[in-house]
């Protein structure tokens, strides 16, 4: 868990991702972050995430990311 | 080239592009929500080839292009079948990445129109009620002219102008300041406020009313009423110096994203 909020902290510094709800709708994130996290998650974990899975629905909490993860084969 | 009917299909369209190719690229910014807003406007239409999705949105005047391709090869085939008319695509990158696709883009026909690039205005967020005097709200009764002077002034390939739909949506959010001069509208800002982030999307005055301050106050009460925000964005025409050098004297700095616009106008061809 701490890894995906530091990916998300590299990526957005001056935000609290932990107080968060849905990071887009608190405006934390917007689609271009979208795809700078996507790069990473896919180089951190060797995966590839599907094109029609970069939606902000499955990045808007911690959470969200861990499904998606856990989808592509990864254990958190 | 066929309608998208439905989010389903053309999410497995897209999926048979593999993002593992070394060469995958994408300019599809689109959201869920926004996709199926435009299925049911009936307004998205898509090429699929092996290696590469082409998916066109009618903004009326023109097509706007949307791509994922696993190549650039597999991109230009694609990009070469569409059918003759206008097309407008934003090629959203940092500048070091995407030269390989804007010469994709120009094999198959497109020109290099105008270079937006985006600027960032990083603040601290404040809780503060501010009270903005309602003659600066734009009301349903000024939809009309502010769309007026949007299509005056702006370029419809670079700057996405919003229709009157859009507009009275905006209006109802009163995400629309005016300075109203008689019945006309002598300068406006739109912008979008998202929890910490706010996106100034237009901020223009008339030009029979500049240097007359307008302009100066509408980005005040934008400012004020974008208090709890703490990331505001902007795109800017890159060689319009006068209007960076304005949202640099408000703080604003470049971020590194740019917008290539790229059109493919009807008579280039093949």
């Amino acid at each position: 868990m701490n890894t995906l909020l530091k990916i998300l902290k590299d990526i957005r510094p001056e935000c609290n991702f932990q107080e968060s709800k849905d990071f887009f709708e608190d405006g934390l994130l917007d689609s271009f972050d979208l795809m700078a996290l996507v790069s990473e998650l896919d180089k951190k974990y060797n995966i590839s995430i599907d094109g029609m899975d970069i939606i902000p629905e499955n990045f808007n909490t911690v959470e969200s990311i861990k499904i998606l993860l856990n989808r592509n084969g990864v254990e958190l | 080239m066929e309608k998208v009917t439905d989010w389903k299909s053309l999410r497995e369209l897209t999926s048979g592009i593999s993002r593992r190719s070394e060469g995958y690229t994408s300019n599809l910014y689109l959201s869920h929500a926004d996709v199926e807003i435009l299925i049911a406007k009936e307004a998205l239409w898509q090429i699929a080839i092996p290696g590469a999705l082409i998916i066109l949105r009618n903004d009326d005047k023109f097509f706007r292009v949307y791509h994922l391709a696993e190549n650039n090869l597999s991109l230009e085939i694609a990009l070469k079948s569409i059918p003759r008319n206008v097309y407008v695509s934003d090629l959203i990158d940092r500048p070091e990445h995407g030269d390989k696709i804007i010469s994709s883009y120009i094999k198959s026909g497109f020109k290099a129109h105008t270079i937006l690039k985006r600027m960032t205005l990083i603040k601290e967020s404040k809780k503060i009620d501010f009270i903005t005097n309602k003659k600066f709200i734009a009301s349903t009764e000024d939809v009309l002219s502010i769309h007026s002077l949007l299509e005056r002034q702006l370029d419809p390939y670079s700057e996405q102008i919003p229709n009157i739909e859009d507009i009275k949506r905006e209006v109802q959010q009163e995400h629309i300041l005016i300075v109203r001069h008689g019945s006309d509208v002598a300068g406006m800002i739109m912008y979008e406020l998202r929890g910490h982030m706010a996106h100034l999307r237009l901020w223009h005055v008339d030009n029979r009313f500049q240097g007359r301050g307008i302009g100066k106050s509408l980005m005040t009460i934008f400012l004020n009423r974008c208090c709890q925000a703490h990331r505001i964005l902007l795109w800017v025409i890159a060689s319009n110096t006068r209007s960076v050098s304005i949202y640099e004297r408000y703080g604003f700095v470049f971020d590194g994203l740019q917008d290539q616009i790229m059109i493919r106008p009807q008579e280039s061809l093949r």
